[in-house]
């Protein structure tokens, strides 16, 4: 290497410490007029640093895995709420006079902006003394009735179970279940 | 050699060229070299006449390309932007096909890791020099000396790289 490319490719470097683009500078373009492997030299070199922005960053990586868990866990709560709620009214229509409350809490999640609820499918079963019902609500609309033990009593206390929530959720990038 | 074999000879020695300026024209201009590898071509041609049979082909024709590449880039430059185009680009950085990918995965394989981590540093994650400087507890001369030495690397042609082709002394 000559001290004339060595001279060059100072000059180049302080260009790009700058984040200013060589190709601008009236000396390098002089330069890489005389001498095409200086030119072809120096095109790799940019040519590989222009790609390389497009490398996927590792934390950014772990980050949108975390993002699409934020969301499951959004989509999850949002389908607790919607099957408390019907479970609430279910009760409320059913239940004779009684002097107990059935106690039903659910965690509100707030809706992921990135994902949108697809499908679901909740399995309920309440249990209070002296019956027991169980049945099953798909996004569909329908309701299947999986037992019902019906005794006359009056329900003192209630509780329910919200089975295992099936979701599918789709996101900007594509489906995942 | 006949003037019409030769200029015939010459027709063909510049098709030759094609896969060396597509990856000469790629690294400078990225999609749009197929473009600019047609009009090299074209204009090399055209200018074939010019051209001394004692002088380098590869020279001359990187040349042009470099030539075609800065017209390119003026008359880029002197063309109206759209508006929203430049936050389009910042949303969406250049994508990388899987050729592309792997020739970036080849270049910066030569590198050890401390350069290619302060030259994904600067590069890619935008920090700068004093940044990485502190981050690393080195002085900044010696960040310097390695991106410096990173980015030459990277310039150096490997010999497993792609469309590295017709190949002439001079």
């Amino acid at each position: 290497m000559s001290m004339g490319d060595e001279r060059f490719w100072a000059r180049v470097h302080a260009i790009l410490d700058e984040r200013g683009d060589p190709l601008d500078d009236p000396e390098v373009l002089a330069q890489v007029g005389e001498r095409p492997d200086l030119l072809e030299e120096l095109a790799a070199v940019l040519g590989t640093l222009r790609r390389i922005p497009a490398i996927a960053r590792p934390d950014r990586v772990h980050a949108a895995g975390r993002r699409r868990a934020r969301a499951l866990a959004a989509v999850a709560g949002v389908l607790l709420l919607v099957a408390a709620g019907a479970l609430v009214s279910r009760l409320a229509g059913e239940r004779p006079k009684t002097s107990g409350t059935p106690q039903v809490e659910a965690a509100v999640a707030p809706a992921a902006p990135a994902g949108r609820v697809l499908a679901y499918r909740i399995e309920v079963s309440i249990e209070s003394p002296g019956r027991r019902l169980a049945w099953v609500s798909e996004s569909s609309g329908r309701t299947i009735t999986v037992s019902e033990e019906s005794a006359p009593a009056v329900v003192t206390e209630g509780l329910a179970c919200v089975g295992p929530i099936r979701t599918r959720v789709e996101t900007l990038s594509g489906r995942m279940r | 050699m006949g003037s019409t074999e030769s200029q015939r000879e010459l027709e063909r020695r510049i098709l030759g060229e094609v896969p060396r300026l597509r990856a000469f024209l790629r690294n400078l201009a990225g999609e749009e070299a197929d473009d600019l590898v047609q009009e090299t071509i074209a204009r090399g041609l055209r200018y074939r006449s010019a051209f001394r049979p004692a002088g380098s082909l590869v020279g001359w024709m990187t040349r042009i390309a470099f030539r075609v590449f800065l017209d390119h880039r003026a008359r880029a430059a002197r063309a109206p932007e759209a508006l929203g185009e430049r936050e389009r680009e910042i949303a969406a950085p250049e994508t990388m096909g899987l050729d592309d990918r792997e020739e970036i995965d080849r270049r910066l394989a030569v590198l050890s890791d401390m350069e290619r981590e302060i030259l994904l540093a600067f590069h890619r994650d935008g920090r700068s020099i004093a940044e990485i400087a502190q981050r690393r507890r080195m002085p900044a001369g010696t960040v310097k000396s390695h991106l410096h030495r990173a980015r030459r690397k990277l310039g150096r042609r490997g010999p497993t790289q792609r469309d590295a082709g017709g190949t002439e002394a001079g």
